[in-house]
């Protein structure tokens, strides 16, 4: 009866690990089965020492194979090749004025394409400087006869509350005058809005009393001015 | 030729199973190699590539029952496919072809 000796319990962890599961049965048999060999013929220490060799030998070409396999599908999916790839780089080392200029045209086609759309965006659908100032839009009448907005009237805002259902919530401004007196200094006047209690709700600003209701109402009433510049009303 | 061509060691390997006979399996066909080329191969080497030309559809491969020398595990059998003779045909033209009339200037250089 042959004495079976048992190859390194880490190197063998290493190998289940590393091998495919369709082959890791076939492969790690036919180790064995080497091993035992070795065993009989160099004794069993070198056998292990030779076993280690090649569980690292076999860890190393079935990971290459795994990331190659990994390469090639993903790239299959792509409809690419490792070849555009390898191509594509060879032209761009073989060509450096070339993969400057092109890189240079990328950077200005991009940065172009991206300040036009901001521009668009702030143009067509700009927003406020407040918490979901985007959310935040302008109604209005608009008088075909004087081609003009004509502004709305406390009875239209309960009219449009009643009836809009798309909007969250609506909220009414209109510009005022007031003298702003800081200390001893001689008022001056300044644009100042008088809004609705629901217009603290639309623009996220709370109500406060004493300084902080003034300093609220000022913020209130800059950001009614940008609605009316922006949208003509809130 | 719309089939992929061999490359070297692809080629070694289905020959070294074509000298073993049908129902080979890795531990054999790595000491047939070694012994016909004079060459210490990487055993991982000829798996891999074993696994390779079963992809490719070149050679097939059955499980044998299990041995208790080898743990209890079972041996991957391979087969070369009719794929796998018609490439090689194939391979051996191209390289007949290329070596077709060289035999004077190899002589020559010796």
């Amino acid at each position: 009866m042959t004495q079976w000796s048992t190859p390194p319990l880490v190197a063998r962890w290493l190998l289940e690990y590393a091998l495919p599961a369709d082959v890791r049965e076939s492969v790690t048999g036919d180790l064995d089965e080497v091993f035992q060999r070795d065993c009989r013929t160099y004794g069993v220490t070198d056998a292990r020492r030779r076993y280690w060799r090649q569980a690292i030998s076999f860890t190393l070409h079935f990971v290459v194979e795994r990331w190659r396999d990994l390469r090639r599908g993903g790239l299959m999916r792509m409809g690419l090749s490792w070849l555009d790839f390898k191509l594509g780089f060879r032209m761009l080392s073989r060509y450096p004025m070339l993969t400057v200029v092109a890189s240079l045209a990328m950077a200005v086609a991009i940065g172009v394409g991206a300040g036009t759309f901001e521009v668009i965006t702030r143009v067509t659908d700009p927003s406020l400087p407040l918490p979901d100032g985007d959310r935040i839009v302008g109604l209005n009448y608009w008088d075909r006869v004087e081609s003009g907005a004509r502004p709305p009237t406390s009875y239209d805002v309960l009219t449009w509350r009643e009836g809009l259902r798309t909007l969250e919530d609506i909220g009414a401004f209109r510009l005022v005058q007031r003298n702003l007196i800081v200390g001893e200094q001689v008022g001056e006047p300044v644009e100042a809005a008088e809004i609705s209690a629901a217009a603290f709700r639309v623009t996220g600003v709370r109500p406060q009393s004493n300084v902080g209701m003034k300093i609220n109402r000022i913020k209130a009433a800059l950001a009614a001015q940008l609605a009316t510049e922006e949208h003509g009303g809130l | 030729m719309t089939r992929e061509a061999l490359g070297e060691f692809e080629h070694i390997v289905l020959l070294a199973i074509l000298h073993l006979g049908d129902g080979v399996y890795g531990v054999p066909i790595v000491d047939e190699i070694q012994r016909r080329t004079g060459r210490t191969v990487a055993s991982a080497a000829v798996y891999v590539t074993l696994r390779r030309l079963e992809q490719k559809g070149l050679l097939t491969s059955w499980m044998s029952d299990s041995t208790p020398e080898r743990g209890g595990k079972s041996r991957r059998c391979v087969k070369v496919t009719s794929a796998g003779l018609q490439s090689l045909r194939e391979s051996r033209k191209v390289l007949d072809s290329m070596w077709k009339g060289l035999d004077p200037k190899l002589r020559g250089a010796q």
